[in-house]
């Protein structure tokens, strides 16, 4: 009776704060022991940072690997040169014969030069596309044949151009009026000097290579361009190629090819090996088309000159802004997802257990104690959560990346893995980080709210709250 | 022995729990529902009260208010003659962690935790280490009869079992009140029996108060004294003696018979006769 009466007599005390090692103990034994169900809200987290990342790392891989792929920019300004063309030439149907070394697709995404244009073409009221085998007979007969093609495309760079009688009938299409549009940049690095370059071939009597300097030229009248490819790639060498009829120039760097353009009588032989990635490239190009403009002496080819340089730039421009719409769009939509659902879960694991924090109010839980209770299993479970669906997200777009960017060598068959090549490693690890972070914020903040409001209720309601 | 003993002043220092015009009222959309319409009442240490009514007669509403898990719409609920609506959130919590123990219908045990850790959870709550929670805990459990399950899951335990260690871990801090809310609701009746013994117990060696809410009539035996409401309202405050006559053969409980005669019961009656005035 007497420690019954000292007990009834003490005054009230204040709660103690208990240390936050007691909380994270308590915190996770928790996840322990409800190791399913805490496995199964960290899915959310982990489903969500997974999409965020794979869509990141997607955009990463693409971005800083189709500058090493024929680029959209090139194949934007093929598609122009053929669409001036026809508006140039009036006629109703240009009949384009693609001559494309056979190649093995690696991937069912991997789409040669040839085919894209093809495509294009196929899709375009104003072409008909003639495929040819890369074969000296076939193509000897596509253009001496009854009906030949106005537009002679070498997608990719066939080995066969080098080939006889072939330089011959492409250069008497040519100066029959022709045009010629050779393309495709992708593996041109490996590829011998421009001097053993089939195409030069093309040129009758091509007297060999010299240095090139602005003063001494008798390149005129390309000088403009051979000054512009001079500026925007200073350790290109020029090479001479006079002796040609109106040979404009020729520039090579690091045994790269930039760019050559002849005016053969009335037609015109276009090569552009253009890296895509460079703005300055793009530059060269829509010089080359204004100074055609320049010298051009007729009224329709000014026109089309003028519409070449209007369409370079509206292609290219279109194709920087559209690309950037769409990944931020995508970006912005799997931040949204991932928001919805590491909130959603969180908020599950909470409410479902508003009794237990009522018992807990009860025992004598202090409101903070209840919100660090929580807040501590949630960041646990943000943290593992994140890594496993950072890795996942990463690992899917990965695989992604690695079978669009194989590409094969034409020559020798060889084929290259460039996403691990090119592997951007900083890049992805910074963005590693941000889907780290955003995965963890996220989770605390969304079980902020809800651990709050459940640890200020009276324990009476928070039994009541039924879940 | 201390109730020959105690003067006038001692027994205002025995008064528990007190209540002081305690209203309650909901708001259910646009409808005012008024679960308590003024309720005054005064507990003494030591005492065994049941609260009976039928469903909705606010019997749990008025248990809440005593054990300061709820806040009377106007009123007060004083508890060792503090007033629980002054105290801020810290003091609350100090008061619920060691003044009072609570006992609910559904067990309430935290799923998580074992049988032990449970007890000990309102000892780590007041700052005990785990060494000294750990050996009050499993005094707690043998005190039970569950001393032997003290690593066992509350869904590894039967209900009776649970609402065992939930008495355990009421006890933990050696509480002044305990408030049970139906604690024999989800039993059987034999275990409920058990579980009114366990509290019987409690009360006669722990000298703990005790109130539970209930319509389980084996309670009415082992009660001091039954406070009866009806629509929010007291209806009448019966000593069990009175009780007695009229079920006491219908349940047969001796025991508490025998227990309350025991007791000192001059200053009960004081007390039932001043309860009653204030109710009218």
């Amino acid at each position: 009776m007497q420690d019954d009466t000292t007990r009834r007599q003490q005054k009230i005390g204040k709660q103690i704060v208990l240390p936050l090692s007691k909380a994270f103990e308590i915190a996770w034994k928790g996840i322990k022991i409800r190791l399913w169900r805490s496995v199964i809200t960290m899915s959310g987290i982990v489903l969500a940072i997974a999409f965020l990342m794979s869509v990141w790392t997607s955009s990463v891989f693409d971005r800083s690997l189709r500058s090493v792929e024929p680029s959209d920019e090139l194949y934007g300004l093929v598609q122009d040169v053929l669409e001036a063309e026809a508006i140039a030439s009036g006629r109703q149907r240009i009949q384009c014969a693609i001559v494309e070394q056979e190649r093995a697709a690696t991937s069912v995404e991997h789409v040669t030069p040839g085919m894209r244009i093809r495509h294009f073409l196929d899709g375009e009221e104003a072409f008909r596309s003639l495929p040819v085998p890369a074969d000296a007979d076939a193509i000897a007969e596509t253009l001496e044949g009854e009906n030949p093609p106005h537009v002679m495309l070498l997608a990719g760079f066939p080995d066969v151009v080098s080939v006889e009688p072939v330089p011959r009938l492409i250069g008497d299409f040519v100066r029959g009026g022709g045009l010629l549009v050779a393309y495709g940049a992708e593996g041109l690095q490996d590829r011998p000097a421009p001097e053993q370059m089939p195409l030069a071939r093309l040129l009758p009597a091509s007297p060999g290579s010299g240095s090139f300097s602005a003063e001494g030229a008798d390149i005129e009248p390309g000088q403009e361009f051979a000054q512009v490819l001079w500026q925007n790639h200073p350790g290109a060498a020029f090479l001479e190629t006079s002796g040609k009829p109106k040979a404009r120039a020729l520039a090579s760097s690091g045994g790269r090819p930039l760019g050559w353009m002849w005016q053969v009588g009335d037609g015109t032989v276009a090569w552009y090996a253009v890296d895509a990635s460079s703005a300055q490239d793009v530059d060269v190009i829509s010089w080359l088309l204004r100074g055609q403009t320049t010298q051009a002496a007729g009224e329709k080819e000014r026109e089309t000159t003028g519409l070449l340089v209007r369409l370079i730039a509206r292609a290219v421009g279109k194709k920087v802004e559209t690309g950037d719409m769409r990944g931020t769009w995508l970006v912005t939509l799997s931040l949204l997802v991932c928001v919805v659902g590491i909130s959603n879960a969180m908020l599950m694991s909470v409410t479902e257990r508003f009794r237990e924090i009522g018992t807990m109010k009860c025992l004598g839980a202090l409101d903070m104690f209840v919100v660090k209770l929580f807040l501590i299993e949630s960041s646990l479970q943000g943290v593992v959560g994140s890594v496993a669906g950072a890795l996942i997200g990463f690992s899917l777009s990965f695989v992604r990346a690695l079978f669009t960017f194989h590409v094969k060598d034409v020559q020798t068959g060889e084929g290259f893995w460039l996403s691990l090549r090119y592997f951007p490693a900083a890049t992805l690890l910074g963005w590693v980080g941000v889907a780290l972070g955003t995965g963890i914020v996220l989770s605390v903040i969304a079980a902020i709210y809800p651990a709050i409001r459940a640890a200020r209720m009276e324990p009476v309601q928070a039994m009541r709250a039924e879940a | 022995m201390a109730g020959t003993a105690t003067t006038e002043t001692e027994i205002a220092q025995q008064v528990v729990v007190r209540t002081k015009d305690v209203k309650k009222v909901y708001k259910m959309g646009k409808v005012e529902v008024h679960a308590l319409k003024g309720i005054t009442v005064e507990i003494e240490a030591g005492e065994y009260i049941s609260i009976m009514g039928p469903s909705g007669s606010g019997k749990t509403t008025l248990f809440n208010m005593v054990g300061a898990l709820d806040k009377p719409t106007s009123g007060q609920v004083y508890i060792d003659e503090v007033d629980v609506a002054q105290l801020d959130a810290y003091e609350l919590a100090w008061l619920r962690c060691r003044k009072i123990g609570y006992i609910f219908q559904t067990f309430n045990l935290i799923p998580v935790m074992s049988a032990l850790e449970n007890v000990t959870l309102p000892m780590t709550f007041a700052g005990l280490t785990t060494d000294e929670a750990r050996n009050k805990g499993m005094d707690l459990l043998d005190q039970v009869g569950l001393a032997d399950r003290y690593d066992h899951k509350p869904f590894e335990l039967s209900g009776g079992q649970q609402q065992r260690v939930a008495i355990a871990r009421a006890m933990a801090n050696s509480p002044s009140i305990i408030l049970a809310d139906e604690p024999t609701g989800n039993l059987d009746l034999a275990t409920g029996k058990e579980i009114i013994q366990l509290l019987g117990e409690m009360n006669r060696k722990e000298h703990v108060t005790i109130i539970t809410a209930t319509h389980d009539i084996k309670m009415l035996s082992a009660s001091d004294r039954i406070v009866w409401m009806r629509d929010g309202a007291l209806a009448k405050i019966e000593r069990r003696e009175n009780l007695d006559i009229q079920i006491g053969s219908i349940e047969g409980d001796a025991e508490g018979g025998v227990e309350a005669s025991l007791r000192g019961t001059g200053e009960r009656e004081k007390e039932e006769s001043t309860d009653e005035s204030a109710e009218q």
